[in-house]
This record gives structure tokens, C-alpha cells and sequence, in this order.
């Protein structure tokens, strides 16, 4: 099992747990507590596990937009794309984050569970295409070298400005800018998966004692904003909560053995603003064919009229017939009741049933978020 | 008693478990530990079971759902639930903030109970587990 550079300090204060091979802390004083802290103040999360792998080379960027839906060709300084590697039958290998670093150099930011999938996926990929002519293009997993602080809540854009003594005012999601901290330089991008305003820090530190004297400033600096340190537990809760779809649980490769359109596509998970379907791509051709054919499920979220929390694999029923079943479910300490997300055949609204241990429970299909958007997230009013 | 970072409630009876048990009479009063309540984290809902059904020991009494999974609780005797305790239901939370005053149900035995652990006993077992 991998360990984080700030390990000691997370067992120190935290409840580790086993995740994609790397030992992670889950929560601190609680989940609940971490998922307020975000929701109304800032929270700090340490998700170094997640994966960096750098594309290098002239012909990095055709690679990547062959290979990825989105169009990636936005120019640097340091933008990101949110975009999805596609199996060719449709189907999500990863949702990732391309990052144009410049000097044709591009970071994509994976999931820490697909990372060694991904890795030998794109370089058997090149390995053909270099038998026909070599490609300049080098591809690197820098996941254990690249740390990843995730600094999220209503207060992380004035505790940013404050720590690194500029104004974020105006940034577009997935823009990034170049900072330093004690000479060490970090890629602080707008982004993160709670949907809340946050901010990402990514850097290499020459040895741990970088990443924890990083981290130590930022508790420092967040003091006064009351700042949280929240495990993986709340970030889950947090997504959730957003209505955001993680690979593994939403979307997933899985093949079915009599079509050559995979369960599930981007179609169906609702990610069709990251496909750009004017330009190739691996996948697109299932996509267009499942386009024309239609698609059988579709991923919904369900509001349940109480605590009991669904888990995925629990069955969805309409009218006494199941249509579909859970991917994700929780309870989070803003809303009274539990919450879901699933797929269910295309058409199923308003009102449905949820086995939850052998038990039917009622739920309604509603709209993501589940928070109240005037109250909480990144488009708050107050 | 406080062991590490567990507090352990002397007088008290325990299962290997991490339940804690009360006997008054021919009623035991069923509980989880400090040590259980934080390993499972913040606990969102709670299944309480009917009464007047006869459990075997080592059965299911009931299920406890904190955000990150469901852990159960298992009858510690053979016997019959008498009561539950319905405040549970709306406060949770409970479970977390003070396990030893949140009794989930209770159970009259068949016979009496054998094999449980003093608090000592309990105590040497969370000790056990804090060194690993």
C-alpha cells in the first residue's frame, strides 16, 4: 500500500482506510462535520492518490484529442479541459482533467484507481502507432511524485488570495495560474468535486518535508477561516451531494456480450457536454450509433423520504417492476432525508421504490444538485 | 475508564463485538461501545427491530447505518426483545455522541447469559487493538 508524503500526520488525527492501493485518511473528527466544514466555511483535502500522468512532445496534443471527447486545444497558460477516455465501444475508462501546461506539455488528471489502466492503455496505443512511424511523444505517470491539496467552501477563494497574496477574482472553471510557495512552484487551478467554489494545488515536492510545510501554512493561513481538514469520506458525501458521477460507480466499462455499444455511455450518464463531436475520437462511433438507436437507461437522482441510505447494486422499482439500480447513496447532515443516484430504463419519473435490505422505500426522481443552489455551492446567493 | 482514545464504562458487560451490556434482572439492555461508535463514524440511521420477537444468540437484532457502511448488531443471548429504543430513530447521532446512555434494545434472556467480558476483560481487548 502507497502513503501519502503527509501519512503521519492523517494517522496522527485521522481513520485510515484502503483506497486504490494508497492508505488515505477517511474522515478526522467525522464526516458529517468535514461535509458542513465545506459547505459553509473551507475545507483542505489531501488527494495526492489521484493520478498525473504528463503528455509530452509535438504530437502530445493530437494524441490526446484523438483519444479524449473533449477539444483540449484550448490555449496556455495552464487551462484545463474536463475530458472523458472512452473505451471503442462507448463506455468511460476514466474521467479525467487535461491540463495544457504549455511548451506542447499537457497533465491529465485521473482517478487513482484507473491510473495503471490508463498508463498501458495510451502507451500500447502509441506503441502501434510508432511502428508506423515514431511519434514525439512521451507519456508519464508522475501520480507518486505530484501532490494534490484540494482546498474547497464558500471561504477558499479569500484564504487562496490571502495565502499566495493575489486576486483569483474572475477565474473560469478549470483555469489555472502559476504560484510558489517558499520557491516551490504549484499549479493552483479552479476546480475541485464538491461543488463549491475550491481551488487545487498541485505540485512535486523535493522531499515530504515540502508537502507538509505546505500543508502547515495553509492550516496556518486558515485559521482564521476556520478552516477543516476533510478526509476522502466527505469528498464522497460532497460529490454526491452534487450529483457528480465518479468512475467505478457511475460510469464504468462493462461489456455486453450481444452489442458493441457498451453499458454505460457518456449519453446516458448525462456527460454529454464533454463530448465534442466534431472531431474523431475512440468511442465516438458507438456513441453516434447509440445516439440513433436510443439509449435504454439513463442515470437519474432520487430523493428518498427518509435516513435508511441506499448502496450501490440496491434495485429500483416502479410500480412493482425493477428498472434500474443504485450506483451511489448517502445521507448528508444538510438535507433530512437520504439521497441517490442510478440508472433506471429512459421515461421512469416522478415517484419509485428503493429495495434497500430486502425493504421497499419510497423515493422520487428530482435534480441534481440536491442541495439548494440559492443556500450552497459555488452559484450561492447569499 | 478511558483507554487511548476509547472510553470504556466500568460496571458494564461485553462482547467481543464491541457491544455493551447491562443486566437488570431477567432484562439486558444492549448497546454498542465508545470504540464501535468510532470506528463506524457518524451514524445516519438506525433499524430498530420489532418487539416480541425471539432472537438465537449470535443473531441479527438490528442494523446500524453510519454514512460509510452498515455494521450489525447481533444478540449476545437467546431471548426475546422487550423493547427498542424509539429515540434512536430520530436522533441517531446519539449512538456517536454518548454510546453508553444510547441503549438500542432490550432483550429478557432464556437463560443467563455466559460468556461475556468484564470490563477488564474488555479493556485488555481494546488495549490489544490500539497496539496493532
Amino acid at each position: 500500500m502507497k502513503e501519502l508524503p503527509l501519512n503521519k500526520w492523517h494517522k496522527k488525527y485521522g481513520k485510515m482506510e484502503e483506497y486504490a492501493n494508497w492508505e488515505m485518511p477517511v474522515w478526522y473528527d467525522g464526516i458529517k462535520q468535514e461535509h458542513l466544514a465545506v459547505r459553509k466555511n473551507v475545507g483542505i483535502f489531501d488527494v495526492s492518490h489521484m493520478g498525473e500522468i504528463i503528455f509530452s512532445g509535438k504530437d502530445a496534443l493530437k494524441f490526446l484529442q484523438l483519444t479524449t471527447t473533449n477539444d483540449i486545444s484550448r490555449p496556455p497558460p495552464i487551462s484545463g479541459t474536463y475530458t472523458l477516455v472512452l473505451n471503442e465501444r462507448g463506455s468511460v475508462k476514466d474521467e479525467t482533467l487535461v491540463y495544457n501546461l504549455g511548451k506542447d506539455t499537457y497533465m491529465m488528471v485521473c482517478d487513482a484507481v484507473a491510473v495503471p489502466k490508463l498508463v498501458s492503455y495510451f502507451l500500447a496505443l502509441k506503441e502501434i502507432v510508432d511502428a508506423f512511424g515514431p511519434l514525439d511523444l512521451a507519456i508519464k505517470d508522475e501520480t507518486d511524485a505530484t501532490c494534490l491539496f484540494s482546498i474547497q467552501g464558500p471561504l477558499a477563494q479569500r484564504l487562496c488570495d490571502e495565502m499566495f497574496s493575489i486576486d483569483l477574482t474572475g477565474m473560469w472553471w478549470f483555469q489555472a495560474k502559476a504560484v510558489k510557495h517558499e520557491g516551490m512552484d504549484i499549479i493552483l487551478s479552479k476546480s475541485g468535486y464538491t461543488g463549491e467554489n475550491g481551488f487545487e494545488l498541485f505540485f512535486k515536492p523535493a522531499d515530504p518535508s515540502r508537502a507538509i510545510g505546505l500543508w502547515d501554512y495553509v492550516m496556518e493561513c486558515g485559521k482564521e477561516f476556520s478552516i477543516t481538514p476533510c478526509g476522502i469520506g466527505a469528498r464522497d458525501t460532497l460529490r454526491i451531494e452534487s450529483g457528480y458521477t465518479l468512475y467505478g460507480h457511475e460510469t464504468y466499462e462493462a461489456q455486453l456480450l450481444s452489442t458493441w455499444v457498451d453499458e454505460v455511455t457518456p449519453l446516458q450518464a448525462g456527460l454529454d457536454f464533454a463530448l465534442h463531436m466534431d472531431k474523431e475520437f475512440i468511442g465516438k462511433e458507438a456513441l453516434l450509433r447509440q445516439g440513433k438507436e436510443g439509449i435504454r437507461t439513463k442515470l437519474a437522482h432520487f430523493e428518498l423520504g427518509e435516513k435508511a441510505i441506499p448502496r450501490s447494486g440496491d434495485g429500483i422499482f416502479k410500480d412493482g417492476r425493477q428498472v434500474g439500480s443504485v450506483t451511489s447513496g448517502t445521507k448528508t447532515p444538510i438535507l433530512s432525508y437520504s439521497i441517490a443516484m442510478g440508472y433506471v430504463e429512459t421515461g421512469t419519473e416522478g415517484d419509485v421504490d428503493i429495495e434497500i435490505r430486502g425493504k421497499l422505500r419510497k423515493a422520487k426522481i428530482v435534480n441534481a444538485p440536491f442541495y439548494n443552489p440559492k443556500r450552497y455551492g459555488a452559484y450561492r446567493e447569499t | 475508564m478511558i483507554v487511548g482514545d476509547y472510553e470504556i464504562k466500568e460496571g458494564l458487560k461485553y462482547t467481543k463485538e464491541h457491544e455493551w451490556i447491562e443486566i437488570v434482572g431477567d432484562i439486558i439492555s444492549i448497546g454498542v461501545t465508545d470504540y464501535a461508535s468510532k470506528e463506524m463514524g457518524d451514524v445516519a440511521f438506525i433499524e430498530l427491530p420489532e418487539e416480541g420477537r425471539h432472537v438465537g444468540k449470535g443473531e441479527l437484532l438490528c442494523e446500524i447505518e453510519s454514512v460509510k457502511a452498515v455494521s450489525e448488531v447481533l444478540s449476545p443471548v437467546d431471548g426475546s426483545i422487550v423493547d427498542s429504543n424509539g429515540e434512536l430513530e430520530d436522533m441517531p447521532e446519539m449512538i456517536n455522541e454518548a454510546p453508553y446512555d444510547s441503549w438500542i434494545v432490550k432483550v429478557r434472556y432464556d437463560k443467563m447469559p455466559e460468556g461475556l467480558l468484564s470490563d477488564s476483560e474488555y479493556r485488555s481487548l481494546i488495549e490489544d487493538l490500539q497496539k496493532n
